[in-house]
């Protein structure tokens, strides 16, 4: 392992580094945008905790939230943000050149 | 919660996502069996049908386009999410459009040209030889859809459907005979297999996801 690096692990941003936001993050990466709905069942989470953590990666400007309607119905769109695609990918640098990925 | 974080295990995810309720391949099923239909009609009736040969053109890309779309924000959508793909790079789509175009119009070629020559009872009055193998064409074409999307996207049914259609084919080609009855049961075996796995897929699908109607409480604030 490349020392230099390995103690650059402490300045991961943790926000990203939580598993269930990085499951998050890493399916809006690969997408235009997703319900919720569609995040609730890929990612496994609980509704109570894709809520919290879709609101904490919204607080930090890492995605954007659209709430409407389809009929009666609530439905909310994420999308990531520019901002949000690049944590994920400092994050991803990061993670590689520390443990020689 | 899915602790796996593999971007490109979570695209095939994605893609599989879209094929999950079985709508494509039903609506292409039932395509096929239609102009199953026309065939077998316009071989056992005298007089022109010509002006619904157009109309069964037209239907492929409404009921893959904007049928599709319908059906799956209908019920789809609300049972198992919503998520749109990226565009493709700019180069990649424009390679892909003009395979998709170069395939669409050599198979519209052949069956165009079978329509230009074939004659009311079956007969192909000047049909070359290379015509007579239009369902083995058509069908390898299908089948290597098929597997192209069942090995990108890691779609097991999809291997079966491709081998079901390369044997329909096989088999059509098999018998003896003017080209349009064996043209009528290639499409005949083609479209019931499609159609047959669409609908078990998507009564499958309907089963086992029920409309979601409770995002009202977790609405994110």
């Amino acid at each position: 392992m490349n020392d230099t690096y390995l103690h650059k692990l402490a300045d991961l941003d943790r926000l990203v580094h939580e598993p269930a936001r990085l499951l998050i993050l890493a399916y809006l990466s690969i997408v235009s945008e997703a319900d919720f709905l569609f995040l609730l069942h890929e990612t496994g989470l609980t509704r109570g905790n894709l809520s919290s953590h879709l609101s904490k990666l919204e607080e930090a400007g890492y995605v954007t939230i659209e709430k409407g309607y389809i009929g009666r119905k609530p439905h909310t769109l994420c999308k990531l943000t520019a901002a949000g695609r690049d944590a994920l990918q400092t994050y991803r640098q990061m993670l590689k050149q520390a443990l020689d990925l | 919660m899915k602790n796996q974080v593999d971007l490109r295990s979570l695209t095939q995810r994605l893609h599989r996502h879209f094929y999950l309720d079985g709508v494509v391949e039903g609506l292409a099923g039932l395509w096929l069996l239609m102009m199953s239909g026309y065939f077998l009609i316009s071989l056992n009736i005298e007089g022109t049908l010509y002006f619904f040969y157009p109309l069964l053109l037209i239907s492929l890309p409404l009921l893959l386009g904007p049928v599709t779309q319908a059906i799956k924000t209908h019920v789809t959508f609300p049972r198992i999410g919503y998520a749109k793909l990226p565009p493709p790079p700019a180069q990649g789509k424009r390679l892909r459009i003009a395979a998709i175009l170069v395939g669409i119009g050599i198979i519209l070629g052949l069956i165009l040209d079978l329509f230009g020559t074939a004659q009311p009872g079956g007969a192909a009055s000047n049909a070359t030889g290379w015509l007579s193998l239009l369902p083995v064409l058509i069908g390898i074409a299908a089948a290597a859809g098929f597997f192209y999307t069942a090995v990108r996207h890691a779609i097991t049914r999809f291997y079966l459907l491709g081998l079901f259609i390369l044997l329909a084919a096989a088999l059509s080609n098999s018998l003896t005979g003017e080209i349009l009855p064996r043209l009528v049961i290639f499409m005949a075996l083609a479209g019931s297999i499609l159609l047959l796995s669409g609908l078990f897929t998507f009564i499958s699908f309907l089963r086992r996801y029920p409309v979601d109607e409770s995002e009202m409480e977790y609405h994110v604030s």
